[in-house]
């Protein structure tokens, strides 16, 4: 009975983060306005607003309310009716972002996996390829981002050409390293066998470079989804970055 | 611009915990196939 006891202790605390975070933030600035002296001047609402305003804008940009106060009704198609006139709304924007990240990921892992064991399993070609890979590593990607929105156009290609070249040297790092560290026992009894070299790559090189690739998942979504944020940031028609950007662009109050 | 900033973290959030139930299915699916 320690697990469920522990794990209820875990989630009781990080709710209590969460309220201490929150309140801090709704309230603090409050307080520095009333007691200068002891509270410092953090938080100022006008760069970081405050969790109620942007929970209320928030509402409003996912067309749940149309002004404060009054919530969309589904029935009377209201809420319809808001997502039609914004064809940029929270949740099409929201839709578009997940998508792209999701195509830039798959097409990263993908490639960076195949090119990861094709140079990974050659000598000749991991060789060849050693300095210009090094070389292009050491680019930042994300400073390619402007060309890239240049060559493909501020539409979704764009968006999923950044996330891929931010994700496939991450995972094609990983696959690189697994194929290399193999032992080459297993490969030496594969061949005693009589395994092809196809058969030796699907059988022992892609099952033991697997939890390489599976450990290189995690960050590659984060940084796919990153991809898709700078190229969107850059240029472009539709997509959550341009709702982050948007308020500054037509000078509203940037919070919220 | 909060509102997507936090729009974002959220689905951050929601993403990493797919791809660790992902993870672990697949470790699991690569274990089972390799003990054949």
């Amino acid at each position: 009975m320690r697990m469920p006891r522990h794990r209820a202790n875990t989630s009781a605390w990080q709710i209590s983060i969460c309220i201490v975070v929150l309140s801090i933030w709704q309230w603090g600035y409050d307080l520095h306005a009333r007691f200068p002296s002891l509270v410092p001047d953090l938080l100022d609402p006008y760069f970081v607003s405050k969790p109620s305003e942007i929970f209320e804008h928030f509402l409003i940009l996912s067309c749940l309310k149309s002004k404060p106060g009054m919530f969309n009704g589904w029935l009377n198609g209201d809420f319809a009716k808001c997502i039609a006139r914004n064809e940029n709304n929270l949740w099409i924007a929201t839709a578009i972002t997940l998508k792209n990240t999701f195509f830039g990921f798959v097409f990263g892992v993908s490639s960076g996996v195949a090119a990861g064991l094709l140079l990974g399993r050659s000598d000749r070609l991991s060789d060849i390829f050693q300095p210009f890979i090094t070389a292009v590593n050491s680019i930042p990607r994300i400073a390619l981002a402007p060309i890239i929105v240049l060559a493909f156009g501020i539409g979704d290609t764009s968006k999923v050409v950044t996330s891929w070249i931010v994700v496939v040297f991450l995972v094609f790092f990983n696959t690189f390293e697994g194929a290399r560290t193999i032992d080459e026992g297993y490969i030496n009894a594969a061949r005693l066998l009589g395994a092809s070299e196809w058969q030796i790559t699907r059988t022992v090189v892609i099952p033991s470079t697997m939890a390489w690739v599976f450990a290189s998942l995690s960050p590659a979504i984060s940084f796919a989804l990153i991809g898709v944020i700078v190229g969107e940031f850059i240029g472009a028609e539709r997509g959550i970055s341009d709702a982050l950007s948007s308020s500054p662009k037509h000078g509203r109050k940037p919070p919220a | 611009m909060m509102v997507a900033v936090i729009v974002l973290m959220l689905v951050g959030v929601a993403l990493s915990a797919m791809i660790r139930r992902l993870q672990a299915y697949l470790l699991r699916w690569q274990q089972h196939n390799m003990a054949e």
